[in-house]
């Protein structure tokens, strides 16, 4: 008895120390959001029934979802190598899936800007198409895929890396090919992951602004000019002033947590592999 | 009939060569590949699947030259070491998996399933998922999804290792019921306590190579290279001190003559060895080399103890049920009949 007293007196400053420290960060995410939500909370049906803001948030959705689609799409595949192959330079490869969570945003929209626009590279090549990027949804796309994919890949990768890769092994002495395998026993034992990381891209898509200022300011959407959400809020800010802007943002924050909860709830993503 | 002809093959990883190698596999055959870690058992087995390409050699499978076959192609069943279950499918899902790429039609592939699952004692668990299942059980349904396609060949990788004894007891017996479904089996283990039958053939991997082959029990009783001798654990082995006639002699003081046959025939052998149970502790034996000496070392076995006794400048691992005590005198007697020639296997190709 008197031997546990001693150890819980012994261990006593260091749980105080977790808990001190731990309440700071906690407390410290907390309150910026419940101030925002106390402020703005009041405002946020009158929000919903403004027009142009519920416009923003639908092309902001718009944008965000298929980004998150394209992001599975593309970075399974690559994550899958990434996992599974060791070869030459693949240092490289790691470097260069990293890179986009590095580089400013706002530097990402000026090079989606430069690279995919009517002067430079294969501009000129897509723009006799009719393919443009500058304030249109699909160049938003494009300068959120660039930042926000690697998520998905990072995900995908570190839970292909944690599969054994024996099953596979044991997938094709069974008569799968290897393309069976991929869809019929991979895939499906990260199926948790992919969703985890497509909703991680798909949170970071629907935040970005930074980009957006340079490539879709605004976009052209049912023949009209829509701000992307981000985007409006700021707007609301240096035309209304911050107790405008609050209202919008809070009600911003509250579809997206709602939608980022029901996601969850949905397909109980907990980041584990099954 | 042959089932499975390997030939010359050759295969080289980074850091590790195995072969060159040639053997054949018969049908309803049951060979055991035993070896250290790392002798290059895994890397043939994955071979024979088709995990490894070779550089030199062939693989033939039913007289078919599958070298360069995908492993989908090859209908060879592989239980891995590390149990590895299809965690997103229901153990009925999984035991089926290898059927549907059968064309077989749902009515007859429920058959198999339920026969496979009977014969292993599994029914019970087919409704389950993985997670819910003990290791034990994991293993018994590995066994079944492998064997349900009935492949001709089936290779087991350590079906029998880190298994509690009674596990263990149940999976083996399991791994006998195999011989209903005409399989022939590569069975990789490096303990012999593993090997299921003592009449079956048997491969001694050493370093990549091939280095002893025959009968199982024959092979144990009587190895012929240094390094099997060695792996087998506490052989006596030493390196022949005087050979004169049918005199041997592994110091100035213990010598014994053996069969004067036995030695012309291993002219190479430059080590003698033999088992501690051939070293009897404190009987004289008429015909039995016998010298006095003390009990150096004990270590407790499940069966009795392993003494080590020093004589001279040597010692010599002898078993008893018996109890003696530490620095205890001891007569011992070695019976030379039981002694083996031994040569170093990995300067010779067999």
């Amino acid at each position: 008895m008197s031997d546990v007293v001693v150890k819980n007196l012994n261990s006593l400053p260091f749980f105080a120390f977790l808990v001190v420290f731990s309440l700071l960060v906690l407390l410290f995410f907390a309150y910026p959001l419940v101030l925002l939500l106390i402020l703005g909370g009041s405002g946020f049906v009158t929000s919903l029934e403004n027009r142009s803001f519920m416009l923003s948030i639908e092309v902001t959705l718009i944008i965000s979802t298929i980004t998150s689609v394209f992001a599975v799409l593309f970075g399974v595949p690559l994550g899958y190598v990434m996992a599974r192959y060791d070869f030459k330079f693949k240092s490289i490869l790691e470097t260069l899936i990293d890179i986009p969570i590095v580089i400013p945003h706002i530097v990402v929209g000026l090079m989606i800007l430069l690279a995919f626009s009517s002067q430079y590279g294969i501009g000129p090549f897509l723009h006799k198409f009719g393919i443009t990027v500058l304030d249109t949804i699909f160049g938003a796309i494009l300068a959120v895929s660039y930042l926000s994919s690697t998520y998905t890949i990072k995900v995908v990768e570190s839970s292909i890396a944690m599969i054994d890769p024996e099953v596979e092994l044991v997938s094709r002495s069974l008569g799968a090919s290897r393309f069976a395998t991929f869809f019929r026993v991979t895939i499906p034992s990260i199926k948790r992951s992919i969703l985890n990381g497509a909703l991680l891209t798909w949170a970071r898509a629907t935040s970005e602004a930074g980009a957006l200022f340079i490539i879709a300011y605004y976009v052209f959407f049912y023949r009209k000019t829509v701000y992307p959400s981000p985007i409006f809020i700021y707007e609301s800010y240096i035309t209304f002033g911050i107790l405008q802007a609050v209202k919008f943002a809070a009600a911003l924050v509250i579809i997206v947590i709602a939608i980022f909860i029901l996601f969850r709830a949905i397909f109980r993503v907990r980041g584990q592999v099954y | 009939m042959t089932l499975l002809r390997v030939e010359a093959l050759v295969v080289k990883l980074s850091d590790f060569t195995l072969g060159p190698l040639t053997f054949e596999v018969e049908d309803n055959d049951y060979i055991v590949l035993f070896g250290p870690n790392g002798s290059g058992k895994t890397t043939l087995l994955k071979t024979i699947l088709g995990f490894y390409r070779p550089i030199l050699g062939r693989i033939l499978f039913n007289g078919i030259d599958i070298t360069g076959l995908p492993i989908e192609k090859r209908n060879i069943g592989y239980v891995p070491q590390n149990i590895v279950l299809f965690e997103n499918m229901t153990i009925r899902q999984n035991i089926e998996f290898g059927l549907k790429f059968k064309k077989l039609g749902k009515e007859e592939r429920k058959n198999r399933v339920k026969r496979i699952s009977e014969i292993l004692s599994i029914e019970s668990l087919l409704d389950k998922k993985p997670r819910e299942l003990s290791y034990g059980q994991k293993q018994l349904v590995s066994i079944a999804r492998a064997i349900a396609p009935e492949p001709s060949l089936l290779l087991l990788d350590e079906p029998l290792s880190n298994l509690d004894p009674n596990t263990r007891l149940s999976i083996m017996k399991a791994l006998r019921t195999l011989k209903k479904f005409n399989t022939s089996i590569i069975h990789v283990t490096h303990i012999i306590e593993n090997v299921l039958y003592p009449d079956s053939k048997l491969l001694f991997m050493y370093k990549g190579k091939i280095l002893e082959r025959g009968k199982t029990s024959e092979v144990f009783s009587n190895p012929t290279t240094l390094e099997l001798a060695s792996y087998l654990s506490n052989w006596n082995i030493y390196r022949v001190y005087k050979k004169k006639g049918s005199l041997i002699c592994l110091n100035d003081r213990i010598c014994f003559v053996v069969d004067g046959e036995r030695i012309k025939v291993d002219d190479k052998a430059t080590y003698v060895a033999f088992k501690p149970v051939d070293v009897m502790l404190d009987k004289k034996i008429d015909g039995w080399s016998c010298y006095e000496g003390f009990i150096e070392g004990i270590q407790v076995t499940s069966y009795g103890y392993l003494y080590s006794i020093r004589f001279s400048d040597i010692l010599i691992t002898a078993f008893s049920s018996k109890r003696n005590e530490l620095k205890e005198r001891v007569r011992f007697c070695i019976d030379p009949s039981k002694v083996v020639f031994l040569r170093k296997g990995l300067s010779v190709e067999r």
